[in-house]
Parts: C-alpha cells; structure tokens; sequence
C-alpha cells in the first residue's frame, strides 16, 4: 500500500463537496425517506448521495417503487477502494419517467465489506454485483450466485484493491526514471539484483549531467567544436576512473 | 390428443465455444438441450479479461486513450469519444467547435462501421454463406481507408485527445468524407435489398427472443436493444453531450423487442448516421483550432468524479472517472453495454430452439472485449 | 458392347464412368468456389495454376496425405466404415444413369426406381458418422441429417414418380425418348418445382444445410473427419449434385432428345445435356450463396405441410388425367394453376410476419 502511495503524485486531493442546489432530486429523496441520513453533493453531471450502508435496502426500494423517483434503470453499480476510508459501493440510477439522474454512494469498512444485494430490485445488477465481488472482495449478502465472473476460480486475493500491486513489467516509465528506490536500497545495504536495471539508469543519468556540465564548461570557455568534443570526452573518462 | 411418453429422455449439456464460429469472439455457452429445445443456458465470460481497468490506473490520461480503442474494437472512436468527454468535464475545458465536428464525423462514421460488422455477423449466423458479409465489409473498407488517411491506423486509432484531436485532418477530408458517405449509402441499400423481406430471415427471427420493454429495461440494457423493445431512448437526445442538440436526425424505435426488430434498427440508425454525418459537414467550421489552448503535455484533473455516458453502437457506454488530483486516474470503471445484455442472455434463450440461441447471441451484438475488459 | 464380352463391356464402362464423374467432381469443387466467390464480390481460387484450376487437385493431394485422426472413444468399425457407406451409393446410382442415347453402364428397365432407391442408402452413412464419432456435435448433426433426408426423399419421389407417369415407363433412355417434342417441364411444372427443392434438401445445401449447419454446429456429422475420409464425404456430396442434376435434366429438361431429336449425333447430345446440366448445378450453387438457413422445425414443417400435400395433389391430378384420357395440354395446365397456387400460399404465410409500418420513429428534433 505504501508503494502505491509513493507511486501518486504528492499533494493528492480529496473531492470538494459542493451542496447541490434547491430543488434537485436529493430533496426529493429526503422527502421521500426523512428519516435517513442522506449526504449530498453536486458532482459533474449528477447529484451524489452518499447512504448509510444499513440504509441501502430502504433506500434502493424506494428509488425504485415511488412514483415520485421512479428509478427503473439501475445502470452502473462499481466499487472504488478508497484505502483509508474503506470500499465504496456507487449506483448509479436513470428514471424514464422523469429524465433524472442520481448517484447514490455507500461507504463500506475495509474490514467488513458487506452489504445487502439489489438484485431484488434491478436484475441488471446480477453480474455487476458478482464482478464487484470478486475484484474487490466485497459481499453482496443475498445475491443468488456470487461465484467469480471475469476471473478463475480460488484466485485467493481480490485485484482492484490498491493494496494489490501490478506485477513489474506492468509499472510505468516514469516510476523508474525516479530512481529512488535503488538508492534507499543502496542505503540499506541490500545488494538487490533487481536493482541492477535502477542501477544502470542511475549511471547513464550521472554521465549525462557531466556530460552536459562538460558542454556547458567548454561553451563558457569558447573552445571549438572538436576541443569540445575532447573535452566531454575527458570529463567522462575521468567519471569512470573515478566512479 | 397429446401422447405420454414413456421414454425416458435425458438432456444433453454441451458446449458452445470458447472456439466457436457463432459466439463472436471468446465466449462459452454451456447450453443444456432436451432434443433441440434449450432448457438451460450459462454463460461464462473471462476468456479476454486483460485488466484494462486496473492498467488503466497506472497510465497517465493520455496513455489510457488506447485502453479505450482495445476495449471496444468495433465502435472505437466512440469509447474514445466517451472518455475524453470524461476528463474534458472533469476538467471543465471547452474544446474547439471544429475538433468537436470531426470527433462527430468519425464517430458516426465508426457507428456505420459497426453496424456494417453486425449486419456481416448477423447474416453468417443466419447461414448466408458469407455473401452479406461481404457486402457489409465491402463498405467498411471504404470506412477504415477514411480512417486510416485521418488517424494513420486502420483499426485503434488513439486519435481523441483530452480538449480535442491529436491532429488536424487532411486537406481533402471534406471531400473524401463526402464520396464515402456516398459510397455508404448505396451499401446500405444493398444489404437493405438482401435481407429485410427475405422470407427466411423472417421465418428465423420474428417472436425470437423477445424482451419486453420492462424486462429490457429492468436487465439495464440500452441502446438498439432497448429500442427495439419500444423504448425511446436515445443518450444523443436525452442527455446531449458534444454538438448532438445541433443536429437533426430520426431515432428508430421498434416494436416487438425481438431479433428482426433489432435488425431493423440498427438498419435504420446507420442511415441516420449518414444523415448526421452530412450536417456536420456542411456545418463544420473550414478552420480553427483543434485542441483546447493552453492545455500541459501531463494533464492533472482536479480532484473529482464524474460518470459520463454517451451512445454506442451497442448502447449506453459508460466511464465512472474517479480523480484524486494525480496525473493518473485513481478508478476508471468501463461500463460496458454487451456486459449487461449477456446476463439477461439466459432469459432470452431459454424456451428457444438451439438454432435460435446462436441468432438470439448474434442480434446481440457483443464486443468481447468490452465485456472482459 | 466392347470385347463382345459382357462382363469386359460392364467393367470398361464402369472404369469409363468412374473417371469421368471423380473429373468432373474435381472441377465442380473448383466451379462453386468460383462462382460463390464471384457472387460474395471476390475472386475465389486465384493462385494454384491459372484462375486456380489446379486447386482441386492441390486440396486432393493434401487431403490424401493428412493423419488419419480417429477420436479414442469412437466406435471403431461404425466410424470408419461411414464413408465407404455414403459414398458408394452414389457410385452405384450412376450405374443407370445414361449421358447420351449410347453413353451409359447399363440402361435398366426400372432405372429411376434403382437410382432413387439406391442414393436413399447414403442417409445410413451419414447416421454412422454422427454416431461413431462419439461427439454430441456430430449426434446432433446426424439425427437432424437423418430427419430431413428421409422427410424429403418423399416429395423427390413423388414429383419424378409423377413424371414416369405421363411418361408411362421407369426406363430412363425412354423418357429422354418420349420428349421430342416438348419437356416433361412444361407437362410438370410443379413436379420441377419440387424436385428443384426437394434436391437441395436431399443434398443439404443451403438453405437445407442445418446438418451441417456451419456456423452452429460446426460440420455436423462430419467434424472428426479429416483426411481421405472427409474427402470421400466431400465427393459423395458433389457426385450426388452431378448425379441429381444429369437426373433433372434428364427427366424434366429433355435431355438429349430436345430441341434436337433423337437422331442427333453423340457430340451434340453431349453438349446439350452438359448445358442443362450445367443449368441446373449453377442454379443450385447461385441459391446455396444467396439464402439464410432455415430451423430444422421451419423444414420439416414446409415439408409435410407444403411439398407433400401438393405433390400427392399433382399424382392424383395426373391420375385422373390419364385414367380418363383427357387431353395431354390439361397436365401441364392443372400443374401450373397448381405451382402457383402453392407459390402464392408460400408467399402469403412469410408475408404476414412482415409488419404494415416496419417500426415507429421518433421525429427529428433539434435546431441551434
């Protein structure tokens, strides 16, 4: 988990909550169920509900049955591992009657990461739920048939967690180039092999800056092309008698 | 007068695929038939699963254009469109008006093209001995020709860019957009000729795996799926997004939600893309910029989420985009619309002969990709 | 009779018509390529010899040399006796058939009857294949081969059995004799008409192919096939084509009797028979490119409810002419008003499942 942290970039910001303005569907839904503890938000293009996750059967029934909300379309259901703050579940629901949008989120324990099925309400969210489950490891307590669906079966470790990393060859460029693991290995005295890829990359960066250092001497001392050339030359010889 | 029968039968479970020339690609059906009737049917999906979404979060927004083109492979420069539509409202930019043309020219054209690949499908499912087939790729070929000359590949394009296009078109665009769009039309009348009052097509999939528009929309299908079951739903009109509330074009809804119905929509849409494509061209600006000024070669959207969709080929394409301010997108969910028609694929087949599960699969219209990501 | 020796004529003649039919299978492979090809908008066969006439002779050669493969499970004698079964019927019915007025094995007195009996047997080869070979596919495959053959042998039956009626004889060389004037076809129009069907079906083409319904089930009875036996299934099949298409156009075209007269010499017999018989293989390879496949219930039911019942109705027409003697001009006329009764009935019931409005549209909306 700390290697993908270190992996995102610094200064890593969370969403603004932005209160949706009056009369959108989030004061329909309080209207419609006073007693549950809704929070709202105006995201991009729908309104974001966020849903107490024993809330989630009342609150998925009634989007679908009252005439007022009328959400007949369930048509994206996905989990997000937010680390710290657990796993969230999103549903995100049309209604032909109305035209509306909602998106309603629940936030689940990474240590417990149940919650009951829709699949009573929508069909449509038989294989979504299953995909969830198997990727993320959440449960759908209820589902008819949570067995793996993209994946093998006895897998043993759920892949879109952000704990689980990419395998080595999977992890990008700019990863590398950043060179910073080889030298806290270097530090910690560990004589990795796999370190010896960093290593090369490290030591074709150190002759560039003396390359370009050389370039930069030669032009500030006015020498022609060749004796500059020359000059780089030295500079690099003697970075590898040296280093 | 009914007969009791005092054989005792057993149903014979076999399978359908993985390789198979019916499924469209990697998939199984475990079909359980007594005699030729289907009494059950399961269908596994996997086989193409490369974990786009999870590569996805360790590309940078640029990078993960391509993830787009590899996962719907028939209507690419619509999931491009979708998940630059994405990060451009994320971003809040506002992308020039001829870039937004050009994105509509070629994604109704590659609408066009998929429906071509569907038409060619379809009909050697049906046992036209691969005539129609040729026919509809005859006229693909004119489309990709046109794509390649723009995007310099014939297939994954990558062409989108986050506030508009990687670069501009060539000088005759305009023109050979023109002469393909006609080229098209007489395609469509071809296969229109061949196959929408031949008898046996009729005889096959008229009442054949038919979804009630409840039922359809209840399995969360979408697109001409759900418009052949009489819903009229169309994202372009519901929920524009790019140029679409400028343009004026039919939306054909059907029926009977059956196989036939489906054909014929899908028949239908590719004319109304000929018509899109026609007003674009003759709207579209000459000149002008073509990808939003001022843009960083490494884009970083604001933190956010957003849940764009737009309308594919085969539906309602999706993109849950969750940003927590990096330079990589922190979840990237693909809600794909052959997903979501697969798991109602038990409800439509069963009670069917096993000749129609293979129509049914093919009306369809599944991209395994896009299932599997 | 050569060598005035019976037994040398017959084996001679034999060998003779052998040769003949394995060439002209040969070069039958090669003409529906090419003709699908052209029909589908590509060239077909190109690269083995010039417009890739060798190609057959390549595919031969290759097929005699690849592993003979036979599933562990499969039942051994059942699975490898199959094409000898279906491939040797077809032999034997051209035993009778005769090319020209002298061109021929043997002309028997009850010639249609051996050769529609005989290439009845080749169903039980087709059975053994999909039973030995020990694959549901190649089951499947074989019990709805099994069902539609022997469904549409009847109607073939009745529409050449109505033809030896007004001819009055089963001897082939005299039926060809008894057209000089005009082709059993104008005498028999719905009695072609089901033939040309009922053919097609025999010889599962499309739209009959659902045995060997590509696209489903994968070759059918034929799937753990490969090699020299695939071949000999691969030949029967286009030797029946051959042998039923020399038949039609024997029995309804006239053969090499019109429009010439029976005393024409044996190279323009020849050619008019290969005319007609071409006809009739290049209308049978243009329908098997244009048309979907029907469901094997879809088949069965235009079978027993549409073939049969008008082809009993043309026997019994055809009976009460020639019983009461009523003019000749009457069968031709009551089967035509028949064949297209019977087209307009077919019409009708696939018209009705096309709707009035095909769909409804949403208006187009939308301005700046």
């Amino acid at each position: 988990m700390s290697a993908a942290e270190e992996r995102r970039e610094p200064g890593v910001k969370e969403t603004p909550v932005v209160p949706p303005p009056p009369g959108s569907i989030a004061d329909t839904f309080k209207k419609v169920l006073p007693d549950v503890e809704f929070g709202a938000s105006q995201g991009v293009l729908d309104v974001v509900l966020t849903v107490p996750r024993q809330d989630i059967p009342r609150v998925m029934r009634a989007a679908k049955d009252d005439p007022r909300l009328a959400f007949d379309y369930l048509r994206c259901l996905s989990g997000i591992d937010q680390m710290e703050q657990g796993l969230e579940v999103v549903y995100n629901l049309y209604s032909f009657k109305h035209a509306h949008n909602v998106t309603i989120k629940t936030v689940l324990a990474a240590d417990d990461p149940q919650v009951e099925t829709v699949t009573t309400v929508w069909n449509g969210a038989l294989w979504h739920e299953r995909e969830a489950h198997e990727m993320f490891g959440i449960v759908f307590q209820g589902h008819p048939d949570l067995g793996p669906l993209l994946l093998e079966e006895g897998l043993g470790y759920y892949p879109l967690l952000k704990a689980h990393p990419l395998a080595e060859i999977e992890e990008s460029q700019e990863d590398f180039l950043r060179a910073e693991a080889p030298a806290a290995a270097a530090a910690a005295g560990a004589a990795a092999p796999v370190d010896e890829r960093a290593a090369k990359i490290a030591l074709a960066q150190k002759k560039a800056e003396v390359m370009k250092k050389a370039r930069e001497e030669a032009r500030a001392k006015g020498l022609s092309p060749e004796d500059e050339k020359a000059f780089v030359q030295e500079a690099l010889k003697s970075l590898e008698e040296g280093g | 007068m009914t007969i009791e029968r005092e054989l005792e039968t057993i149903d014979v479970s076999f399978n359908v695929g993985p390789q198979h020339p019916a499924t469209h690609g990697v998939f199984r059906m475990v079909l359980t038939v007594d005699g030729e009737l289907v009494v059950d049917l399961e269908p596994v999906i996997g086989y193409l699963h490369r974990g786009a979404e999870k590569l996805s979060e360790n590309c940078d927004y640029r990078q993960a254009i391509g993830f787009q083109d590899r996962t719907e492979y028939l209507a690419q420069f619509n999931a491009e469109q979708c998940y630059v539509i994405a990060v451009e409202k994320l971003m809040g930019l506002e992308v020039p008006e001829r870039a937004e043309y050009i994105r509509v020219i070629l994604t109704e054209l590659n609408r066009i093209a998929s429906h071509l690949m569907f038409m060619g499908a379809f009909s050697a499912d049906l046992g036209i001995f691969g005539t129609l087939f040729m026919y509809a790729f005859r006229e693909r070929e004119h489309i990709q020709e046109l794509f390649e000359e723009v995007s310099g590949d014939r297939m994954m394009y990558s062409y989108f860019r986050v506030g508009g296009l990687a670069w501009d078109v060539p000088d005759d665009f305009v023109e050979r957009t023109r002469v393909v769009v006609q080229q098209t039309r007489q395609g469509i009348a071809d296969i229109d000729g061949l196959l929408t009052q031949n008898e046996v097509l009729l005889a096959r999939s008229r009442g054949i795996g038919v979804m009630s528009a409840e039922q359809a929309i209840d399995w969360g299908f979408s697109g001409p799926m759900l418009r052949a079951s009489g819903v009229r739903h169309d994202l372009r009109r519901a929920e524009p997004y790019s140029i679409y509330d400028r343009l004026e074009f039919d939306i054909p809804v059907g029926e009977q939600g059956d196989v036939y119905d489906r054909y014929l929509v899908r028949l239908e849409e590719m004319r109304q893309s000929v018509r899109i494509v026609e007003q674009c061209l003759d709207q579209m600006p000459k000149d002008g910029p073509i990808v939003t000024a001022g843009l960083k070669r490494v884009l970083r959207p604001p933190a956010g989420e957003v849940y764009m969709r737009t309308e594919n080929p085969r539906g309602e394409y999706g993109i849950y985009l969750v940003s927590k301010g990096a330079d990589k997108p922190y979840r990237l969910k693909i809600r794909a619309p052959s997903f979501c028609h697969l798991s109602a694929l038990r409800n439509m087949v069963i009670g069917h002969y096993m000749a129609d599960a293979v129509i049914i699969l093919g009306s369809v219209d599944i991209v395994l990709c896009e299932v599997d990501r | 009779m050569i060598a005035d020796n019976p037994w040398i004529d017959a084996v001679v003649r034999m060998l003779l018509v052998v040769m003949l039919v394995i060439g002209v299978a040969l070069i039958l492979i090669w003409l529906e390529r090419k003709v699908a090809g052209r029909i589908q908008q590509r060239l077909g066969p190109m690269v083995v010899g010039p417009y890739g006439l060798l190609q057959s002779v390549a595919d031969a050669l290759k097929l005699m040399t690849k592993e003979d493969l036979r599933p562990a499970s499969a039942d051994r004698w059942v699975f490898e006796l199959a094409p000898f079964v279906a491939f040797v019927p077809s032999m034997l019915a051209l035993v009778s058939l005769p090319f020209t007025a002298d061109l021929f094995v043997r002309n028997l007195d009850l010639g249609l009857f051996y050769i529609v009996s005989v290439s009845g047997l080749s169903i039980v080869g087709v059975l053994m294949a999909g039973w030995g070979s020990a694959n549901k596919y190649a089951l499947l495959g074989a019990v709805r081969a099994a069902a539609q053959l022997i469904s549409y042998e009847i109607p073939l039956v009745l529409a050449i059995l109505a033809v030896a009626m007004v001819a009055g004889t089963l001897n082939l060389g005299e039926i060809v004799a008894g057209q000089g004037r005009v082709p059993y076809i104008a005498w028999q129009p719905l009695g072609f008409v089901i033939f040309i069907i009922a053919t097609m079906a025999e010889l599962y083409r499309n739209p009959f192919d659902i045995p060997t319904a590509e696209s489903e089930i994968v070759g059918g009875p034929f799937i753990e096939y490969s090699g020299i036996r695939w071949s000999m299934f691969f030949f029967a099949e286009y030797i029946n084509v051959f042998m039923l298409s020399v038949l039609g156009s024997l029995v309804f075209l006239g053969g090499w009797n019109w429009p010439g007269g029976n005393e024409v010499g044996w190279p323009l017999q020849l050619v008019l028979i290969f005319a007609k018989t071409s006809a009739l293989l290049l209308t049978f390879m243009w329908l098997r490119v244009s048309l979907p496949r029907l469901r094997i219930d879809q088949l069965m039911s235009f079978c027993w409810q549409v073939l049969l019942p008008f082809s009993f109705l043309a026997i019994i027409i055809n009976g009460l002419v020639l019983v009461y003697e009523w003019p000749d001009v009457l069968l031709g006329l009551f089967s035509g008003v028949i064949a297209l009764i019977a087209g307009w009935v077919v019409y009708r019931g696939s018209r009705r499942a096309v709707p009035n409005q095909p769909w409804t549209v949403m208006p187009a909306r939308g301005i700046r």
